[in-house]
């Protein structure tokens, strides 16, 4: 998909440079004053208040009488960086991007080259991997909730036919975490199969029908060729996979409520607790800002590590 | 209270958006029809969408046939936090309702912004309350609507904790029904099976952002033995009392009598069979009548007693009056208030709500066969020594903390005194001077 789509504005960006400059000026106009109302949704609903969160984290923000909030600086920065329950959440949020990214990535690239060859019942099978992601974050997880009971769940009774001890799963704070990144790879699999199944489409067969040729083998074939020509789409999943996961909510609300003893309490967890249960706005709101920082950071490196990603063609 | 916590939100950026966009809102347009006589009051909750629904829009035709000047337009929300941030956020933006449905806990908040209309002036005045109706009210239930020497809620939905039980196990394995809490220790450790995976009880206590019937469990135990939760300002849920309260948990969860879940384990763990009891509010018991696939007999009675008598903790919500309204419609609002709690709409809305009636003499207009429920009979029988969590600002993070100490001392097996000692000391930093 990524690869189509660079291909794409590449073949824009030469097709705009031979449009004469007056024609540019002219449909840059008009480009503008189609996107004004969409611009306008945008600022006013995304800009302006994600701006006034950063404002919101300069005070002690009081919520039903704004008028009296206080200018308090950077202090809510201060306290967030001497805050235990922060720098846990951070924890937390940093073995939730790790349980399920890797995870995410290679999973859902072994599924999408199986899914490509010619299985029998492909359709359904492709139908039935991805139908998991289109069905409600919360309907779902209250289900999942149901097979990780302690008592009479179905993943223990499995564990039991398997003659393995029962785990208390999201009852344990050693335990809960993994219970929801099973779910989240369980829900989230399937959009990153359909997007490494549309790289995989993207490229072109020569080069594996030339290691054929040479002698390579199946596993060769994917190691040498495949995964490489995948870099660009592997960068796009990965990216988008972090975000998500950072930014992951209703999943940890419904199952855990961030515990059992904050072992779930992310740090988006954790700015909605601050924010809308004990009504610490100036504090949720430093920790948004952190928030966001961290995940443009993260991206910047990313986009720099895949200007490294390796290209055949 | 209820506590139904099934309830979603799209994504974690929007609350934050949605609460700065009303910050930069205009002030609120009382909703008017053009017509002086006519007003139009809204009433936002959480209790007038989903199951309840239906009694409430009874109710509420009811009140427009007799006061046709008046329309009340219902706002419904899926549950309590979702309207504890719509409401906030509404104050916010100067567009709140004409009546809100609030929590006991919110209420400081609100008062001390002025958001809320003192009802004083109405229950004194030409339409207010006369002496025997207020004495109708429960007297736990009417005192608890006081905040800073004035009257800013009227009863609506109240409701206490009590002990369900399979009345046809307890026959069956010739067991007491527990009138002590050294019997109940007992009739759950003979429930326990490991072979039959059976045992005495499930809780979910809850997490520090919410707590669950376990910690109201807990609560109602500290003052069977004699015990607070907060006193004047200090937390003195740490006292010998508190720690009695936790070991008698502790002591059942190490005996395997007692299992931790989430997403109400209690009432599934019972209608499942697998557990003997389950201790959560009288509400529940609609919930549990729609669940039940065995035959067995499902009974209720009161907490049993600790060595300091009969403990237990009311949860529920009230009506306010949000002071944006205009005169008219804060005086149509306190003639809604007024209709809710007359002893016949309260019991048309306890009968098919299972919310205790608000006034004792509601209690006659309640159809024999509901009045003899378990439920009903169990939680009223509650009432006068069930306490009202105290109205401080934060106490949801307050008692949050206690939630966090239970967790300590079940699942990571810490002393009991030292878990509320540390919880104690975190919710003290809390509590406002």
């Amino acid at each position: 998909m990524v690869t189509i789509l660079s291909r794409y504005m590449e073949r824009r960006a030469r097709i705009n440079e031979s449009i004469p400059r007056f024609h540019g000026i002219r449909n840059n106009r008009y480009a503008l004053v189609y996107l004004l109302p969409m611009a306008a949704v945008f600022l006013v609903f995304t800009i302006i208040p994600t701006l006034f969160v950063g404002v919101i984290s300069l005070f002690h923000w009081n919520v039903l009488s704004p008028a009296l909030s206080q200018f308090v600086g950077l202090k809510n920065y201060q306290d967030l960086l001497q805050s235990p329950v922060f720098w846990h959440s951070l924890l937390i949020s940093l073995l939730f991007v790790l349980g399920t990214v890797p995870t995410t990535v290679f999973i859902a690239v072994a599924i999408a080259v199986l899914l490509m060859d010619n299985l029998p019942l492909r359709g359904l099978v492709r139908t039935g991997v991805f139908s998991p992601y289109i069905t409600p974050v919360v309907a779902t997880s209250i289900i999942w909730i149901w097979m990780l009971n302690p008592q009479f769940g179905l993943i223990n009774s499995l564990l039991h036919a398997a003659h393995l001890p029962a785990v208390q799963w999201l009852e344990s704070p050693h335990w809960a975490l993994l219970g929801v990144i099973l779910f989240t790879l369980w829900h989230n699999m399937g959009f990153d199969v359909i997007i490494f199944m549309a790289g995989l489409t993207s490229l072109s067969s020569e080069l594996g029908e030339a290691a054929k040729v040479d002698g390579a083998s199946s596993a060769q074939r994917f190691v040498y060729v495949t995964w490489p020509l995948l870099s660009p789409t592997t960068f796009f999943v990965t990216i988008i996979t972090t975000i998500g996961s950072l930014q992951a909510f209703t999943q940890f609300f419904t199952m855990t409520q961030g515990g059992p003893l904050g072992a779930t309490t992310t740090a988006s967890y954790l700015v909605y607790e601050m924010g809308f249960l004990f009504f610490h706005e100036g504090f949720a709101s430093a920790i948004a800002v952190v928030m966001f920082l961290i995940i443009a950071l993260l991206t910047i490196v990313q986009w720099k590590m895949s200007e490294r990603r390796v290209h055949y063609q | 209270m209820s506590l139904q916590k099934r309830v979603m939100y799209s994504a974690l950026g929007i609350p934050i958006l949605a609460l700065a966009v009303a910050g930069c809102g205009s002030s609120a347009t009382p909703t008017a029809s053009s017509s002086p006589k006519h007003v139009t009051i809204t009433f936002e909750g959480s209790l007038v969408r989903g199951p309840y629904s239906t009694y409430m829009q009874t109710l509420v035709k009811k009140f427009e046939k007799q006061n046709p000047h008046i329309t009340v337009t219902l706002i419904g929300q899926p549950n309590w936090m979702v309207l504890h941030a719509a409401l906030i956020t509404a104050v916010t933006g100067g567009s709140p309702p004409t009546i809100g449905q609030v929590e006991n806990s919110w209420v400081p908040r609100y008062a001390q912004s002025n958001a809320l209309v003192p009802l004083n002036s109405f229950i004194k005045g030409p339409s207010g309350l006369s002496a025997t109706q207020i004495r109708a009210f429960w007297p736990q239930i009417w005192n608890q609507q006081r905040f800073s020497g004035k009257v800013y809620t009227m009863p609506f939905a109240t409701s206490d904790t009590i002990l369900y039980y399979n009345a046809s196990w307890l026959m069956k394995d010739h067991l007491p029904v527990p009138t002590t809490l050294q019997q109940l220790t007992n009739d759950m450790k003979a429930a326990t099976s490991t072979s039959h995976n059976t045992w005495g009880i499930s809780m979910d206590p809850g997490t520090s952002s919410a707590a669950a019937n376990g910690t109201y469990w807990f609560i109602s135990l500290l003052h069977a033995y004699g015990g607070h939760l907060i006193q004047g300002n200090k937390i003195v849920w740490d006292s010998s009392a508190g720690v009695h309260a936790l070991q008698y948990i502790q002591n059942l969860y190490r005996a395997g009598a007692l299992k931790l879940g989430n997403n109400y384990p209690g009432q599934a763990a019972l209608m499942s069979d697998h557990a003997l009891f389950d201790i959560s509010s009288d509400t529940s018991y609609p919930y549990f009548m729609h669940a039940r696939t065995s035959s067995f007999n499902l009974e209720a009675i009161p907490l049993p007693p600790g060595p300091a008598g009969q403990g237990d903790v009311s949860t529920g919500f009230n009506l306010a009056i949000f002071s944006a309204a205009s005169a008219a419609q804060q005086q149509a609002a306190w003639q809604f208030l007024k209709f809710i709690n007359t002893p016949a709409n309260q019991a048309y809305w306890s009968e098919n709500t299972a919310y205790l009636p608000t006034t004792s003499t509601s209690m006659s207009d309640i159809s024999p066969s509901v009045r003899k429920q378990p439920w009903l009979t169990a939680g009223t029988e509650s009432l006068p020594y069930a306490r009202k969590l105290p109205a401080k600002a934060g106490l949801s993070q307050i008692v949050g903390n206690l939630s966090a100490a239970i967790d300590h001392a079940l699942i990571t097996n810490e002393n009991a005194g030292t878990a509320l000692q540390t919880s104690a000391q975190a919710a003290q930093q809390l509590l406002a001077p």
